[in-house]
């Protein structure tokens, strides 16, 4: 019965996934937006004490381990979202309490030994509340870290699999903290993916198209994690999730015009750059896509940002530059995406859990902290009022909100 | 005697989690320093003496942050640390540049320090614009590869993270290993004397003085307070970093006695300077080499 759907009574598990200004690009030019804050500790305290005043299960920061480049140097039209990680949760240690502090880091770039130690200490300096979300990293940090070739993904997982064998042997002989191990989250869909999430995973990052696909997905890895010696309920789906909240279709319309505008002609251009390896500075929109230009830059680092050959099939036949731009955009997000009033939101969500698609979601505010905010003031007393969330802390650690048992 | 504008640099080294951080700072001293030679807390399983400092840069308001960092982290990871550090908490990251043990191999140690110090750089002041009506966030002319290629390690760069707001964040190394580039370099309170002054010309020399108050904590507190000021006063060193054997016990003595001892004969700091860390012991900033380059 692996595939149940949830409970009556089942909370939904939120975490609220920690982007810099925001999860939409434009974010930084926000009016709202005081970007010099963005690398100031107070703007992640201020940020995680809003989400656990939603009383969300955690926040959640991911890593990437190269500068976002376009075209031979930085992506300087956007914001950066790459400090380190772990120096942030280690510092939220120290003035939140009860939500819990998860972090992305690579198995490919640092050893078993400083992934344990680092975990494991600040689940300790925070009474417990500390998880790893377990990536392999992408294709760009290689050049930071060596050769400049990145490993290809089947060795990329089975380094991570004996990576994370190790980290468990050293926290085995470490001091525990209250919630005995970091929880490990994982992310990664793939076969190899699966495999480790149903082996290791305690909390799935996941994207889905539809509620079929993540109740197929849900069914699926909790059968493997049964075959496998564990509970199904001890991996917990979350898929990434984006809401549009505004009360009225007309306040919808209105709100998603005045994103729509934060993205400059300069950082479309940029995206296009970043995607091509090319520079659009000087081309105007409304030319043909220039094809025959970009040709040449592709064979340079053709795998950064993505696979670039991939890129090109998609440009159609008298596409201009802003047409092939507008297509890039609308291509719905790998996450969900919800728009309505807070009912609607709260309806979303709720037809998600119960129909045994997900046990709960990582979430992105448009921007941070006006749109986490509305979430936290208007959906969450919606979800709390029909049971479909806590309204207080009933423990203090991470695996206490998650429902997760502590490791043997 | 003693020159008036010099003042005695005063860090306590701390184990464990970080207790006695608050303590250290309520007596004024200019840093902690996480993290036992060999970069472990307390040879402990489970325990990263950066992490404790990035802790501590939100239960402490300006006292200095120094942590052991060993060199069998990438350079890449071991730079994005830091100078995220220093940048979260507003220029208040120190480090001591440790070698990790086993390894024997100086040119390689030499090589890794070497490329975290080119990605510090990687970023040139006034290279976040923040400019919301041209959208223009970075300026990508002030951001430059390293392109370091080496015999032990190849980094591209640039580092994902801007230049932080000392330059760099203060180096530390102990005295066998120090370079050139070191800000502070740490000796034993038993190794000043003239060759040790003489072997470190231009960073500010600290030492370490074991510390083991047991029951007559006053008697000993003025016994040692009598040979800081002197080893100070002869200018064998700048100041001093103090190891208690018994953090839970010795932290609230040094605090209450001996840092007392020590202000009064007007040495040591009176509490949390102006400025950032670097300020603070006197360092000045350091250049950018990338300062003017045009261009990735």
């Amino acid at each position: 019965m692996t595939g149940d759907p949830a409970e009556p009574g089942d909370l939904l598990h939120l975490g609220f996934w920690m982007l810099t200004s925001g999860g939409h690009v434009g974010s930084w030019r926000h009016p709202a937006t005081r970007p010099e804050r963005l690398l100031s500790i107070d703007h992640y305290i201020e940020t995680t004490r809003l989400a656990a005043r939603g009383k969300f299960d955690m926040v959640f920061f991911e890593d990437t381990l190269a500068a976002r480049e376009r075209n031979g140097g930085v992506f300087g039209e956007v914001s950066i979202n790459s400090l380190d990680p772990l120096v942030q949760i280690a510092a939220l240690a120290g003035k939140t309490s009860d939500i819990g502090l998860a972090a992305s880091f690579s198995t490919t770039y640092h050893s078993p030994r400083v992934l344990a130690d680092k975990f494991a200490t600040i689940d300790r300096l925070g009474g417990g509340r500390a998880g790893w979300n377990m990536v392999t990293s992408g294709a760009a940090a290689g050049r930071n870290f060596g050769s400049g070739s990145h490993p290809e993904h089947a060795v990329r997982y089975s380094k991570a699999h004996e990576t994370v064998d190790a980290v468990r042997a050293y926290w085995a002989s470490a001091p525990a903290s209250p919630q005995g191990q970091p929880v490990l989250i994982q992310a990664g869909m793939s076969q190899w993916g699966l495999d480790f999430a149903a082996t290791y995973g305690e909390a799935i990052f996941a994207a889905f198209r539809d509620i079929e696909g993540g109740r197929a997905f849900r069914t699926n890895l909790r059968t493997l994690a049964v075959e496998k010696g564990r509970p199904a309920d001890a991996i917990k789906v979350l898929p990434g999730f984006m809401p549009l909240i505004g009360s009225t279709s007309a306040e919808i319309a209105d709100k998603k015009a005045f994103y729509r505008a934060l993205i400059h002609p300069a950082m479309v251009r940029g995206m296009l750059g970043e995607r091509f390896n090319f520079d659009f500075t000087d081309y105007d929109l409304d030319r043909p896509f220039p094809l025959d230009d970009i040709l040449d830059g592709l064979e340079d680092r053709p795998m950064i940002g993505g696979d670039r050959a991939r890129f090109v099939k998609e440009i159609q036949p008298g596409d201009t530059i802003a047409a092939y731009a507008e297509r890039m955009a609308l291509k719905p997000s790998a996450h969900l995406t919800c728009e309505g009033s807070p009912e609607d939101i709260a309806d979303f969500m709720q037809a998600w859990l119960q129909g045994g698609a997900c046990d709960g979601f990582i979430m992105q505010a448009l921007q941070i902290p006006v749109e986490l905010e509305l979430f936290v003031d208007q959906v969450v007393p919606v979800l709390q009022r029909r049971g479909l969330h806590r309204r207080d802390y009933s423990g203090s650690t991470l695996r206490d909100h998650l429902g997760l048992r502590q490791p043997a | 005697m003693i020159a008036s504008d010099r003042q005695m640099i005063l860090g306590l080294r701390l184990g464990g989690l970080g207790e006695g951080a608050d303590l250290a700072e309520q007596a004024g001293l200019d840093f902690v320093l996480l993290g036992d030679p060999t970069g472990e807390l307390d040879g402990v399983v489970g325990a990263d003496a950066l992490s404790v400092a990035a802790f501590l840069m939100t239960t402490t308001r300006k006292i200095g942050l120094v942590a052991g960092v060993r060199d069998d982290w990438a350079p890449f990871n071991v730079a994005r640390a830091l100078a995220s550090f220093d940048l979260l908490s507003g220029g208040r990251c120190g480090w001591v540049a440790l070698r990790a043990s086993g390894d024997d191999d100086p040119a390689r140690s030499e090589e890794h320090l070497d490329v975290v110090l080119q990605l510090f750089d990687s970023w040139e002041d006034g290279a976040l614009v923040f400019d919301k009506a041209s959208a223009v966030f970075a300026d990508r002319t002030k951001v430059h590869r390293i392109r370091h290629a080496g015999a032990y390690y190849t980094v591209d760069g640039p580092l994902n993270a801007p230049r932080s707001p000392q330059g760099r964040p203060v180096l530390f190394q102990p005295i066998a290993s120090a370079s050139d580039a070191a800000d502070v370099v740490l000796t034993g309170l038993d190794d000043l004397g003239p060759a040790s002054r003489a072997s470190v010309p231009t960073a500010k020399l600290l030492a370490e003085a074991a510390i083991d108050l047991g029951a007559d904590s006053g008697a000993r507190c003025a016994a040692l307070a009598d040979r800081l000021v002197d080893a100070f006063a002869k200018g064998e060193c700048d100041g001093f970093v103090l190891a208690p054997a018994n953090p839970e016990t010795d932290i609230p003595l040094l605090a209450d006695q001996l840092v007392r001892q020590l202000q009064r004969g007007g040495l040591a700091t009176a509490g949390p300077g102006v400025g950032d860390f670097r300020a603070r012991l006197g360092l000045a900033r350091p250049a950018n080499r990338f300062a003017g380059l045009i261009g990735p």
